[in-house]
């Protein structure tokens, strides 16, 4: 049975359809790869499951709720943008999501915050994007949540910061949680995925476990992402 | 969960507003200081009255622009939210309701704090309560007491127009916020577009007003009651327009809720 349910889901932006009828789930204790082209509708699933906003039809489920402040209470989402106000220290993140989150481990985040040099009275503002991106993940990534939700935390980030943000996520994320991760950088992120959902026009195209994608089709995820979307043709 | 929210919103504003309000205490305090020596040397020179007037008048500038901060910082705080910032703050387990009710309630006490510093700080320049003896400050306060309904109404009919008003700028953020891509601009549109009709159904309202008052036999009735018992009669008027600028306060808070939790998709 999936944590994250996605029941015949349709979401509209008033005439543009971004998911049409899309069913699909994640399952606890396992790495979901949301994988597919700009457009294709990965950061409105995100954005459905941390109740940011609603479907146009269809139901989504976490833990066979509806989306709302009990599942938000056990969510850990990841933007795909900065959210933390920059008038912010890094002390007053850490203090709202230890004051907000009861599954935060705040001792957690300090150490993983301290590890990347930031001070606690350093300034959001005063930091680089990048900087400004890590302190955010480490935030989420401190959280014991039930389900994780990170979207294209590897967007526009060198090879080294890449790694830093995966080591992050395998380190952090807690074994009998859900975690889906949205992203079109295949190549890095595809030696911790359990499973893979291909998402083109707002629809499910593979669904499937990494494993057995790879040993069916005798290809990396990333070669037979590059088939599906024929992306391999110069 | 909503007063640990509000307890983040005054932490917030407060890095804000206490230091303008202690900005204005300082001031005041040093005019005081000047005055009271002046008191005591009434032939005191001329550069302490000099500074004495410079203070209060600066006070005076300071509190103002409290009221102005405190009022666009809860809107522009407000804004903010339907923006990056909701990432964050839409994502914690807090209703849009609490949301809308924490950063309504700490914009408003905020803002009236610093129009009650407004009104009460300038007072201390006059010293005609120094000056007063026992039987005049008797006598102002026998005046002063049977008009206290009144005032209270009154007070309450402006803290219920406060409320409004920043409903109202929240109902405008969230409305320019249904044009994610265009959201400033969407929301300067939408300012200026209802700020217009609301000034054409404000002169209408005030038009049929006048008709009723001056053509209708309630009217008459109204003139009566007022002219038998003015301060009783202005009371009444003040507690119904004080529920009916609720009620509507109420309505856009629900609209608010509504277009948040139903209708918004952040940029």
């Amino acid at each position: 049975m999936a944590f994250l349910t996605f029941s015949n889901v349709t979401k509209q932006y008033g005439t543009r359809r971004a998911l049409a009828n899309l069913t699909c789930g994640a399952e606890a204790g396992r790495i979901t790869g949301l994988l597919g082209p700009n457009g294709s509708g990965k950061t409105t699933m995100l954005k459905l499951a941390a109740g940011l906003l609603q479907p146009t039809d269809g139901e989504v489920r976490i833990g066979g709720l509806v989306p709302g402040t009990q599942t938000k209470a056990c969510t850990a989402y990841l933007p795909d943008r900065v959210s933390l106000p920059q008038h912010f220290r890094a002390a007053d993140a850490v203090a709202l999501f230890r004051d907000f989150y009861e599954d935060f481990d705040a001792a957690k985040a300090s150490e993983m915050l301290r590890t990347l040099g930031i001070e606690p009275r350093q300034r959001i503002s005063a930091m680089s994007k990048g900087m400004q991106e890590k302190t955010q993940l480490c935030l989420t990534m401190a959280r014991n949540a039930k389900l994780f939700l990170l979207d294209e935390p590897l967007g526009g980030v060198d090879p080294a910061t890449r790694d830093y943000i995966l080591s992050t996520i395998i380190r952090g994320y807690n074994e009998g949680a859900a975690l889906v991760i949205s992203t079109h950088i295949i190549g890095d992120v595809e030696r911790i995925l359990d499973d893979v959902l291909f998402l083109q026009n707002g629809c499910v195209t593979v669904a499937d476990s990494a494993e057995h994608l790879r040993e069916t089709r005798g290809k990396s995820v990333d070669g037979i992402f590059r088939e599906v979307f024929s992306c391999l043709q110069n | 969960m909503f007063a640990k929210l509000m307890k983040w919103e005054f932490r917030q504003t407060a890095r804000v507003m206490l230091p303008l309000l202690g900005a204005a205490l300082l001031l005041c305090g040093g005019g005081l200081a000047s005055r009271g020596v002046l008191y005591v040397l009434p032939l005191g020179p001329q550069w302490l009255e000099t500074l004495s007037a410079l203070l209060y008048a600066l006070m005076t500038f300071v509190l103002f622009a409290g009221v102005f901060v405190a009022y666009f910082y809860a809107v522009i705080r407000f804004y903010r939210m339907l923006g990056n910032e909701g990432y964050l703050m839409l994502t914690l387990p807090v209703t849009p309701a609490q949301h809308i009710g924490a950063k309504l309630i700490t914009g408003c006490v905020w803002v009236a704090a610093a129009m009650l510093f407004s009104l009460l700080l300038p007072g201390t320049s006059f010293s005609t309560v120094i000056t007063s003896s026992d039987e005049q400050v008797a006598a102002a306060l026998s005046e002063f007491w049977p008009g206290m309904p009144l005032y209270l109404s009154f007070g309450l009919f402006l803290l219920a127009m406060l409320f409004l008003s920043m409903m109202w700028m929240y109902f405008i953020c969230a409305l320019g916020a249904q044009w994610p891509q265009q959201r400033f601009g969407a929301t300067v549109v939408c300012y200026l577009v209802t700020s217009f009709l609301v000034q054409i159904v404000f002169v209408m309202a005030v038009g049929v007003f006048t008709y009723i008052a001056a053509y209708s036999p309630l009217g008459a009735s109204l003139y009566n009651s007022f002219m038998a018992n003015p301060t009783g009669t202005l009371t009444v008027w003040m507690l119904c327009a004080s529920a009916a600028v609720a009620a509507l306060t109420a309505a856009l808070f629900f609209i608010v809720r509504w277009m948040i939790s139903k209708r918004l998709n952040l940029a």
